[in-house]
């Protein structure tokens, strides 16, 4: 604990000296004109609404490959499950940051990818007729964590035996594929009939803005989703030792890597403002950073967080294939990503957010 | 506070300063013979270690245990209450902790609750009220919050609430009683033992305690004399759960729950950065004073620890009422009633408080009630009805008896 505490007190710190450096000059006296509106309708139109689009067709896909298995349970439908069962925790990492409006309100983020999940808990579920998975506590045993363990488990070679073997089991992975593909169908449809509509209208600087508060959601799914959760975590930065359990897909082992990498390349594209569904660019934040000319140290911000992007990527890339395997032997390669990872923190979440006069509207939670 | 101690911290550099320019053939200059603060918590006599404090340390494990059952759902009233009286309701003994050494034990929890000798000694209605208090949390915790587990939360109905991705178990009315009973066993149990009992010279100073200390009497079959002992008792229940309890800074924040955590949590605020330091520096000088036999300086440096562990509970009511301000306008619900579940054990605690000069808390029983009122009686459903006018006005009501602000004490 005084080892996580000191590293955030040394990081608070450093932040608030980085934080200083940005020349205020550059954007004194700049009236900030950026057309926030175009921003937002992009946003909504070329990134958020596709990419909620493309993942609940990626459950409706995990429903149909769950319903072929049941039909005809055979080696190739057990890989078609599997295979639908990654390519929707891909698609995930791509909205996974958009907690706002129809996903705030329903929680889509804690019923979706809580992790690790509760085994033991889930083990207990299974059996319970009058389980309501709309309670907190069942976070940690539904979404992908939860599949993740019912498709693969402790044993993968085995893990549709007992599928097979114990109805409830099976019962209850369908009742998950279900829920993911239902919440999926109600965020996409609240985006579509009401929320778009507010959400590109939103085009005011005030913490309840949209702007505001998707940065404020962009910056979170960043420093917690990614940064922590999917690495620093795991690779032991809080705990001193590695924590190989806490990785995102921990039962499906490969899928860690696959899935870090989506969620890098989904942030850097909402950054540079890229088109989920076409090669069009947009307005994006890179834009807004450069529109108010912020440089930092002689550099333009925004260079200075693409290019860190990429150096993550670059690092992310080399990462052995198997999280589970590599992180206790040899968790070097993990720390170096964490501190790649942990200098866009800074310059995203003090010197962007600063720039573009956006406050942080979370705090760190006290962990008790 | 702060500013004052730099100041004393100041004036002590100039003194250094001063003294350093003296010509140094004066060998009698007092400060020549100031007693030197040791490196660790570490003293001995005659080869043994005269430090010990395996009382409080067990008294911190048997709050851990008992914390941790307030959520276990599967536990009788009956079962925690034992756990909080290591005793059954006729005073014999059991065994309800998991772990045997603390079965074997005759200490319990609420033996020392409310029962320091500067506020109770003469007091034992208060003392009593403040017992049976902590121990309804328990009951109502059993009662009102465990047959509910599974079921969502709402106005006027207990039951589970998310905080971010944790879950939190509150009563109707949006407390956590578990949370109430914690941070309340911290002022109620800890810091009043500490600072009014342990640190308080009717204490240190009790029967033949100053002379047996001038003669270096130890206490029979002991290696400390009962002053010594005295102190230590009130250094365990800071640094009892630490592994290296001489050099307990290493890991502090990791030991316990309670005021090892909290301590911890405002070191890490930049306004109070400094203050475990402090209060580790004041209770190592003060153990060497009393070896010294200098109890002036004794009784100076635990003022320095009486006046800091009390400004950490003003500190911790007053951020977690901010907390769950800014929560509550997220829409953060179930994040703002963890906040201000915190902040009312924190707001219970603040009658445990010393102020050194004037020797009482900051706050007495009835303006601590007066707090708890207003942060629970706004409404008929208590935390769903508040809002954020009251937060700041009971947040600026304990600022302003202590000397820190508002806006320090807001941030983390």
């Amino acid at each position: 604990m005084l080892k996580l505490r000191t590293i955030i007190v040394a990081f608070a710190l450093l932040s608030i000296l980085e934080g200083c450096k940005v020349d205020a000059s550059q954007n004194a006296g700049q009236k900030d004109d950026f057309d926030r509106a175009a921003m937002l309708i992009f946003w909504a139109d070329e990134i958020i609404i596709p990419a909620y689009q493309d993942y609940h067709l990626k459950t409706k896909v995990l429903q149909y490959s769950l319903a072929d298995y049941r039909a005809n349970p055979s080696l190739s439908t057990e890989e078609s499950l599997r295979l639908a069962f990654a390519n929707g925790y891909k698609s995930w990492q791509w909205v996974s940051a958009f907690a706002i409006g129809p996903a705030e309100s329903m929680s889509l983020l804690n019923f979706s990818n809580i992790f690790p999940c509760d085994t033991s808990e889930l083990l207990t579920a299974i059996t319970n007729p009058n389980l309501n998975l709309s309670l907190p506590s069942t976070f940690d045993i539904q979404g992908w964590p939860a599949l993740d363990y019912l498709l693969y488990g402790s044993n993968p070679d085995s893990a549709f035996n007992q599928l097979q073997s114990d109805p409830e089991r099976l019962q209850y992975l369908q009742i998950l594929c279900d829920r993911l593909e239902s919440l999926a169908r109600s965020v996409l449809e609240g985006w579509t009939a009401t929320y778009r509509s507010s959400f590109v209208s939103s085009t005011g600087s005030g913490a309840d803005a949209a702007t505001n508060k998707l940065i404020n959601d962009f910056v979170f799914n960043y420093e917690k989703e990614l940064r922590a959760a999917k690495i620093g975590i795991p690779a032991g930065v809080f705990s001193g030792s590695p924590l190989p359990s806490r990785l995102e897909a921990y039962f499906s082992d490969t899928l860690s890597k696959s899935l870090y990498r989506e969620a890098l390349a989904s942030q850097r594209a909402f950054f540079e403002g890229r088109s989920f569904s076409s090669d069009q660019i947009g307005p994006s934040l890179q834009d807004y950073l450069d529109y108010l000319q912020i440089s930092h140290n002689g550099e333009m911000l925004s260079s200075k967080i693409i290019n860190q992007f990429k150096q993550v990527e670059t690092l992310a890339a080399a990462l052995p294939t198997s999280f589970k395997q590599a992180i206790n032997s040899n968790p070097g390669p993990f720390l170096q990503s964490y501190d790649a990872l942990q200098q866009n923190v800074i310059w995203l979440k003090v010197d962007m957010m600063q720039a573009l006069n956006v406050r942080v509207d979370y705090v760190d939670a006290d962990g008790d | 506070m702060f500013k004052r101690l730099h100041f004393k911290a100041l004036a002590l550099g100039i003194l250094f300063l001063a003294a350093a320019c003296k010509d140094d053939s004066s060998n009698s200059d007092p400060i020549d013979q100031a007693l030197e603060a040791p490196s660790s918590y570490r003293f001995e006599r005659n080869g043994l270690s005269t430090v010990s404090y395996s009382g409080q340390s067990t008294r911190l494990a048997m709050g851990a245990e008992l914390n941790a059952a307030l959520l276990d759902f599967n536990l009788t009233s009956k079962q925690v209450e034992e756990m909080f009286a290591n005793a059954d309701e006729n005073g014999n003994d059991v065994d309800p902790f998991q772990d045997p050494q603390l079965n074997a034990s005759t200490k319990s929890l609420r033996s020392k609750t409310a029962s320091s000798y500067l506020y109770f000694n003469t007091n034992s209605g208060e003392s009593a009220a403040i017992k049976s208090r902590l121990s309804d949390y328990l009951t109502m915790q059993v009662q009102e919050i465990f047959p509910y587990a599974n079921q969502a939360a709402a106005e006027g109905v207990a039951g589970q609430i998310a905080d971010g991705s944790a879950v939190r178990y509150v009563s109707a009315k949006g407390l956590e009683y578990n949370q109430a009973f914690g941070k309340g066993l911290i002022g109620a149990l800890f810091l009043d033992q500490l600072i009014n009992n342990y640190l308080d010279p009717g204490v240190l100073d009790a029967g033949s305690n100053r002379a047996d200390n001038e003669a270096k009497m130890t206490v029979e079959s002991e290696a400390y004399t009962a002053m010594e002992h005295k102190w230590d008792e009130a250094y365990g229940y800071l640094f009892g759960g630490a592994e290296d309890g001489a050099a307990p800074l290493a890991t502090l924040g990791a030991d316990d729950d309670f005021l090892n955590k909290y301590l911890a949590r405002v070191d890490a605020d930049p306004d109070f950065s400094g203050i475990a330091v402090e209060v580790y520096n004041a209770l190592k000088l003060g153990r060497a004073a009393i070896v010294a036999g200098d109890y002036e300086l004794r009784d100076d440096q635990a003022d320095i620890v009486k006046e800091h562990l009390s400004a950490l509970i003003g500190i911790r009511s007053i951020y977690y009422l901010q907390s769950a301000k800014a929560a509550m306008a997220n829409g953060d619900t179930g994040t703002a009633f963890h906040d201000l579940s915190e902040a009312y054990g924190f707001i219970y605690s603040l009658r445990f408080t010393q102020n050194p000069i004037s020797k009482e808390a900051y706050f007495d029983g009835d303006e601590v009630q007066a707090f708890l009122d207003r942060l629970m009686n706004e409404g008929p459903n208590g935390f769903w009805d508040l809002s954020a006018a009251t937060l700041d006005a009971i947040s600026s009501d304990i600022a302003a008896r202590f000397n820190f602000s508002l806006s320090q004490a807001s941030k983390s």
